[in-house]
């Protein structure tokens, strides 16, 4: 197998345990009606007898209701519908304790968010945000947040889904995988700068070029992973990994800022941290002004 | 085409002099075919000092003879003059030489009652900061005087600004301490590189812990006293430029946001040139109040994709007044994902920030669109009306709402449009 | 001797022959169907025919242009186009086709690359480039169209036409087109019973015909206040103190543009300041400029007679009956003839932008590769040497150039047209605005035109202003001191680097350059909030709504 581009389901099925997977089931209620969402796929599997809900993309159908939404793309339906799996695990887990509230694995594989008139009109920014708060949420109340990109993790679509998990996991380039905001021939274009200078300097500045591997440095990912058999084993070895991260009930050991000081440490964004420290003192020589 | 970034030098003494008044002054915005400086005292043997990062080659002549005809005129020494230039001509480098320097004498530093009844949508992100909170208040935070530029960008021979298109700060609205976060729209469209996205972010995380230490000292803490943060949207979304390093600031921002809920309110304000898209429109969605002005414009899609996607005959985006019905103010405030419509001055918004601050935190909270399951079903409602409705304008779904007359509504004033506009209510 | 019989109504006898073949399509009265019209044209054209296609400055026919270009060219070509202007891509493909082959004109706009192209390859073969009121006349000379495509609002079966709010070139066309013998087909946005008012008696019209979908029209003369720049503001500033106020101009004519449009949107708040309501501004020859609506409405203006309408401002227009030209049926005549003719002859000023200036003061918007035209602008910026009446800032205009006109005139005083140009010293991507030589030669090269294409010369330009300030180039002695005044204020263009500190202190001490600090303006007020209207919606707001922005203006 080269690449599971578009291929959502399949990666979901080699990646849980055999015959796992319950789609749009949730503690055994089926949480979401069957002709809703169609491009995003959610459900219940089990990683190495872990039992965790799924959400993924398939990138072989499209949304019958929304013209822009095929092929994996995240509309507004699908937001909702992610959104919704999310906080109905937070709330079926909400009595147990920390060290037991199930994993989400986020299969990404999206190539966007729908770019349409009916999305506009209807505010389509808010299903994606109110994706990106559930997941937010479900992290911060310790529910592990696993995202491996299996295929496309672009721009906005990555953003609300895999951007808010504790660890973000990828093919590595052998298997095809694009992360990237926009493809590099649109952003030459866009800013009109020459695209084989652009292709150079990319390799010395990772912070807009695309790729696992310039993701990585500006520690948006955790882990290349270079054999695909081994995708389960890996998720489930950062579960545990991100449980004891977490269990000291610190929010930032793992997750979007957690990424931030990761990508400091590998030299990918070289003045973030002295700005915030700037900015600390800063104020804090003018804090009792303002008390 | 290679573009390059320089940092060129000229060095000019007048006849006479005057020495230069301040320690240091900011002036201007780093917009397509303007520019920035800082004036700075510094001692030079009375001579003048200019140091000019610009991407423009082959006029490097003419910069010299600017600045000696300025230095002449204008009969000062003792100064470095800092410029970050974006294709200003001659014209306009001169003219801001001049305004600046007037400025700086005349000791006008901003007023607050300047700005607050000028027209939001002519005002610099610095000015609608200083705008929006009480006058004498307002501290910046890593302002244009640290000069935290971007560092990525003199690589791609792009324009830097020294506050990296966001202004970032304190202030106070009566009692309440409020951090404010403005986008600089005429800086490459607002968008968020490696530099503003570290200060937003920041902004963010530095109001809850402030709360949080009030809260420590005072655990009866008033709703008087609690925080807020406003967020002055005018973007595009991700720098493209620093793509990558952009878009994993939106993902924190996304995480401080909800890290906030429940202790700092959040209010985006929105009525600047560019309006709110890309991720950043994800994140005006997630915050809890939205205030808009008929001039602002909030979404995901930029009105060319769209086109692009679509077409033209489903969508023509050199149509202003349909981009305006799909994304603009008056729109979202009927469809509900707007709180607030205002007039188009800083005043304005003002008096719909003391409407929100008169409410305590849980009802705030109420003001969300998105955030919890329930959010969630009544937003639902909304998509399953798209499906419905088949609407080929937005004018479709105002009828739906009730309106007798939609086409009418788009040119009634704010106060009019108030009055009589319903707003859509689904069951 | 016996005197030969010679036959003095050939062209009656001719027109009847052309009309004989086509009077089958005309069902109802003068109507035909439009898909009879190629058909017609057919008949009534011949080849080598000079023919008048509706090309204004602002309304296209471009139905029956589409229906020109249907015609088989085996069967009619070479015909000889006379008409204002060429804009939209058909018609040019009437040329690439073969159908037309000769071309008088004005201006060519957005097809001035494509109109250059074809001289080049022999696809197009200019007569000449003139300026609107100058083709009008030759209508009535030597170009006179033997056929005219025109188009209307409203047309009734009898051929009344209702040109209304957008008249433009129609009667002048039409006139002598029909007064010739001549035959004259029209488009109308809508058939009607009974028109709204007769612009065009039947009678001079022998066919009409709906079109499809209404004719084209571009708003040329609307500019966004959300794109004034604050150095555009400092020009208008100094235009306003340093000529408008100081020669009281009360008649006067805007050249198209952003300069322009600054100057209208000071004159309620920067020109109020100086006082001057009442004093200036008061006649204007002007297309409806949506900038000029605060001006209006604030009671500055007296009379706006328009060159044709723009899109958008027709109901402003119609409710400021004090002001614009007004029928009996309440709606707007435009006339560009008589708009041209009145900026000829009867205003004092004329101020605008250009793309170049040479060192000698010689003004052009030609670029090495395209062939734009002149349109109205070299009527309005030069000195009418027809008139005779007098007005204040005439005269002393002309007494300021007494001096220089003596080598003509001997001791016979005369008055001078105030001819302005605005520019910033150098426009995007640094192009300079004041060059050694004009691109306009290097166009007559490629394009093997008689000359230069000019639209200012330097003997009619009196004054030129830009962001260093402003020279009365008319009080200047002689071309060497002229040369200087424009180094004065050329900033660190080539032309401006020639300049000589101590002849231009010279020229500041005898008032011939002024800086605007001469001029008493504080140059941190020029900024936007000096604007009475910063954007379209504003716009619409002075206009108590009756302005009603095309689509692709409106930011709400």
């Amino acid at each position: 197998m080269d690449n599971l581009l578009g291929k959502g389901r399949l990666a979901i099925g080699m990646i849980s345990d055999k015959d796992s997977f319950q789609e749009n089931i949730i503690d055994g209620k089926t949480i979401v009606e069957k002709d809703f969402g169609d491009c995003a796929v959610v459900g219940t599997i089990k990683i190495n007898g872990i039992e965790s809900v799924v959400i993924g993309n398939d990138g072989e159908t499209y949304n019958p209701r929304f013209p822009v939404v095929y092929a994996g793309i995240i509309g507004m339906e699908e937001a909702y519908k992610m959104a919704e799996a999310v906080y109905i695990t937070i709330k079926n887990d909400a009595s147990k304790p920390q060290s037991e509230k199930r994993p989400i694995i986020l299969v990404v594989d999206t190539p966007g968010n729908g770019p349409g008139k009916q999305e506009e009109i209807f505010g389509m920014n808010k299903a994606t945000g109110g994706y990106q708060l559930a997941l937010a949420e479900a992290r911060h109340k310790g529910h592990p947040i696993v995202a491996i990109v299996i295929g496309r993790a672009v721009s906005g679509a990555f953003l609300c889904h895999g951007l808010q998990a504790d660890h973000i996991l990828s093919l590595d380039a052998n298997f095809g995988t694009m992360i990237h905001v926009m493809p590099i021939s649109s952003i030459a274009r866009i800013t009109k700068l020459d695209i084989e200078k652009l292709t150079a300097m990319s390799a010395a500045n990772p912070v807009f070029a695309s790729g696992a591997k310039f993701f990585y440095q500006l520690g948006g990912i955790e882990e290349l992973i270079t054999d695909i058999d081994s995708m389960s084993s890996i998720i489930a070895k950062h579960i545990d990994e991100i449980r004891k991260l977490k269990s000291n009930g610190e929010v930032d050991a793992t997750g979007p800022y957690a990424r931030g000081k990761l990508g400091g440490e590998r030299k990918g964004r070289i003045v973030r941290e002295k700005i915030i420290q700037m900015m600390n003192d800063q104020f804090a020589a003018v804090e009792s002004k303002y008390c | 085409m290679s573009k390059e970034l320089r940092t060129i030098e000229f060095e000019f003494k007048s006849a006479d002099f005057k020495e230069f008044p301040k320690t240091s002054f900011h002036y201007g915005v780093v917009g397509s075919g303007d520019m920035e400086l800082i004036y700075q005292h510094k001692d030079l043997g009375g001579a003048a000092k200019m140091t000019v990062c610009t991407p423009v080659t082959g006029f490097d002549h003419v910069w010299k003879m600017v600045f000696e005809k300025f230095i002449t005129t204008a009969k000062i020494g003792n100064v470095l003059i800092e410029i970050n230039d974006n294709n200003a001509t001659p014209a306009v480098v001169f003219l801001r030489l001049n305004q600046a320097l007037k400025e700086a004498l005349a000791g006008t530093e901003l007023i607050n009652s300047n700005i607050v009844n000028a027209s939001f949508l002519e005002l610099s992100a610095r000015e609608r900061a200083i705008g929006l909170v009480d006058e004498n208040t307002f501290t910046e935070l890593v302002s244009s005087y640290d000069k935290m530029s971007s560092p990525h960008l003199p690589l791609m021979g792009e324009s830097i600004e020294f506050d990296d298109g966001i202004i970032t700060g304190v202030g106070k609205i009566g009692e309440k301490t409020v951090f404010v976060i403005s986008q600089e729209g005429k800086y490459i469209g607002g968008s968020l590189g490696e530099v503003s996205g570290a200060k937003f972010v920041n902004v963010l995380r530095l109001a809850r812990n402030f709360y949080e230490s009030m809260l420590a000292k005072n655990p009866s803490l008033p709703e008087s006293k609690r925080p807020a943060i406003l967020i002055s949207f005018e973007t595009g979304g991700v720098r493209l430029h620093e793509a990558n390093a952009g878009l994993l600031a939106h993902a924190e921002i996304m995480n401080e946001l909800q890290l906030n809920r429940g202790k700092v309110p959040v209010i985006s304000i929105i009525g600047s040139k560019v309006g709110c898209f890309g991720g950043m429109g994800f994140i005006a969605a997630a915050t809890d109040v939205i205030i808009m002005s008929e001039y602002g414009r909030l979404g995901l899609t930029g009105p060319e994709v769209i086109e692009q996607e679509m077409g033209k005959d489903e969508f023509d985006s050199s149509d202003r007044a349909l981009v305006y019905r799909t994304t603009g103010g008056k729109h979202k405030y009927i469809v509900g994902d707007s709180n607030f419509l205002v007039e188009n001055t800083a005043m304005s918004f003002r008096e719909a920030l003391k409407k929100v601050f008169s409410l305590d935190i849980n009802e705030i909270s109420k003001l969300r669109r998105v955030g919890s399951v329930e959010m969630i079903e009544k937003q639902k409602k909304l998509v399953k009306l798209s499906v419905d409705l088949q609407p080929k304008d937005s004018v479709d779904v105002w009828r739906y709402a009730g309106n007798e007359n939609p086409e009418k509504l788009i040119d009634l004033n704010v106060k009019t449009f108030l009055e009589t506009a319903k707003q859509l209510n689904l069951k | 001797m016996k005197k030969e019989k010679i036959v003095w109504n050939k062209k009656q006898q001719d027109y009847q022959e052309r009309m004989n073949k086509a009077s089958k399509f005309a069902k109802n009265g003068k109507v035909l169907e439009q898909k009879d019209v190629v058909d017609v044209l057919a008949s009534v054209i011949k080849t080598g025919d000079r023919v008048n296609l509706e090309g204004n400055n602002q309304k296209q026919a471009d139905f029956l242009a589409a229906c020109l270009s249907k015609l088989n060219v085996n069967d009619i070509n070479n015909l000889h186009m006379v008409q204002s202007a060429v804009p939209l891509p058909i018609h040019l493909e009437i040329f690439e086709k073969g159908i037309a082959k000769k071309l008088d004109f004005a201006f060519a706009g957005p097809m001035g690359a494509k109109v250059a192209e074809f001289i080049n390859e022999g696809k197009l073969e200019l007569g000449a480039i003139h300026t609107y009121l100058e083709l009008f006349a030759r209508y009535f000379m030597d170009l006179t169209p033997k056929v005219a495509l025109v188009c209307a609002y409203e047309a009734d079966k009898d051929g009344n036409l209702y040109t209304g709010f957008n008249t433009e070139d129609t009667p002048v066309i039409i006139e002598a087109t029909k007064f010739t013998q001549g035959i004259v087909i029209a488009q109308a946005n809508k058939i009607v019973d009974k028109v709204q008012r007769i612009d065009i008696p039947g009678e001079w019209v022998d066919f009409v015909v709906e079109s499809p979908k209404p004719f084209f029209l571009e708003p040329l003369f609307t500019r966004d206040p959300g794109a004034i720049t604050d150095t555009q503001i400092l020009m208008a500033m100094i235009a306003l103190k340093g000529i408008y106020a100081e020669y009281n101009v009360e008649r006067l004519n805007h050249g198209l543009g952003f300069q322009t449009a600054a100057i209208e949107l000071l004159l309620p708040t920067y020109g109020e300041e100086l006082g001057l309501k009442g004093k200036i501004c008061k006649h204007f020859a002007l297309n409806p400029h949506p900038t000029l609506i605060p001006a209006i409405e604030s009671g500055w203006v007296e009379s706006v007679h328009c060159f044709g309408g723009e899109l958008g401002m027709q109901k402003y227009c119609e409710s400021r009956s004090d002001v614009f030209f007004i029928g009996p049926d309440g709606s707007m005549r435009s006339n560009r003839a008589f708009s041209q003719t009145a900026g000829h002859y009867a205003i004092d000023m004329f101020i605008g932008s250009t793309l170049q200036i040479d060192k000698y003061g010689n003004s052009s918007t030609a670029t090495s590769n395209r062939v734009a035209g002149f349109g109205g602008a070299p009527n309005l910026g030069c000195d009418a040497k027809g008139r005779r009446h007098s007005t204040p800032a005439w005269l002393k205009c002309g007494e300021e150039f007494e001096e220089q006109a003596t080598s003509y005139l001997g001791n016979v005083p005369r008055g001078k047209r105030l001819v302005v140009q605005m520019v910033e010293t150098f426009q995007e991507k640094m192009a300079p605005s004041f060059v050694n030589e004009l691109d306009a030669w290097k166009l007559a090269k490629n394009a093997n035109l008689d000359l230069p294409p000019v639209m200012i010369y330097s003997d009619d330009l009196t004054h030129i202003v830009t962001e260093e300030g402003l020279v009365y180039l008319h009080k200047c002695k002689g071309l060497e001191e002229r040369m200087a005044a424009i180094q004065a204020v050329a900033g660190f263009t080539e032309v401006g680097m020639k300049e000589d500190p101590k002849k231009t202190e010279e020229l500041r001490k005898r008032g011939i350059f002024k800086t605007p600090e001469d001029l008493g303006i504080d140059r941190r007020r020029a900024n936007r909030s000096l604007l009475a209207a910063s954007t379209i919606k504003e716009l619409v707001d002075w206009s108590d709504g009756l302005y009603e922005p095309p689509a692709r203006f409106q930011n709400w």
